[in-house]
């Protein structure tokens, strides 16, 4: 866990304390939560492809390429016709996943 | 029917495929997933159904769950297509499992290609698809 310093603007280091104390009242960690879910939501965004409509899905063996399509059924269908051993493959989304979400109310371990 | 209140909880009827590994759950008919507009995830399935199939031969990505409670959990995942046989259409998207899990819950991720109505005084449920699907 690594601590930054930071300087902000007067107007939104306020907005940001309203908002922490808001959401988390004066409990510790408050700002670092806020933050850490701020910069989550806006890696996803800048990470996103530039035409987010269009997912494609790629198989990855030992981190190389060996096939790539538009959909699910599609990669299974290259694999096949390749001849490709489809255990312990690596699919990948154009779209890539976020490393923390909310999950809900009904997931309970 | 294909959705529908489940003792007061809105539920989807789904099969759901792993395209790499040839496996579809169930094999026949459909299974009930729970929607829960609280998860931000694709599609959360039980361990054993995980296993069924096969996505536990694949390599799987991990990231954590913050649960209601606050708590962070690990799940792992990888890709996998959810068909919803009343619509005719099918997804694809990121499918995972947490320790314990013991229903099959549809999130945002999914249901943001859905149109979604739910009308609790008469205990009624609407879904159809609002982009242009993948038709089987």
């Amino acid at each position: 866990m690594g601590i930054i310093t930071v300087s902000l603007d007067d107007d939104i280091e306020k907005k940001l304390r309203d908002f922490v104390k808001r959401m988390h009242g004066s409990r510790k960690g408050g700002i670092s939560k806020v933050i850490e879910r701020a910069l989550e939501n806006y890696f996803a965004l800048i990470d996103k492809p530039i035409n987010s409509g269009k997912i494609s899905f790629k198989a990855l063996k030992d981190d190389t390429i060996v096939a790539e399509a538009n959909t699910l059924d599609e990669l299974a269908s290259v694999l096949r016709k390749k001849g490709i051993e489809p255990r312990g493959l690596r699919i990948v989304s154009s779209k890539p996943i976020r490393p923390v979400v909310h999950g809900g109310y009904r997931i309970k371990p | 029917m294909g959705s529908y209140f489940l003792e007061g909880t809105p539920v989807l009827e789904i099969v759901i495929r792993n395209p790499i590994m040839n496996k579809t759950f169930p094999v026949e008919d459909k299974v009930v997933a729970v929607i829960d507009t609280g998860f931000e995830g694709f599609l959360l399935v039980p361990k054993d159904i995980f296993e069924k199939l096969s996505f536990d031969q694949l390599a799987v990505d991990e990231r954590r769950l913050i649960l209601a409670n606050g708590q962070y959990i690990r799940s792992v995942g990888t890709y996998g297509e959810v068909v919803v046989p009343n619509l005719g259409i099918k997804f694809d998207g990121f499918i995972e499992t947490i320790e314990g899990a013991e229903e099959i819950v549809v999130g945002t991720n999914l249901i943001e290609n859905l149109k979604l109505v739910l009308d609790y005084c008469v205990r009624r449920m609407e879904v159809g698809a609002c982009k242009k699907p993948v038709r089987r």
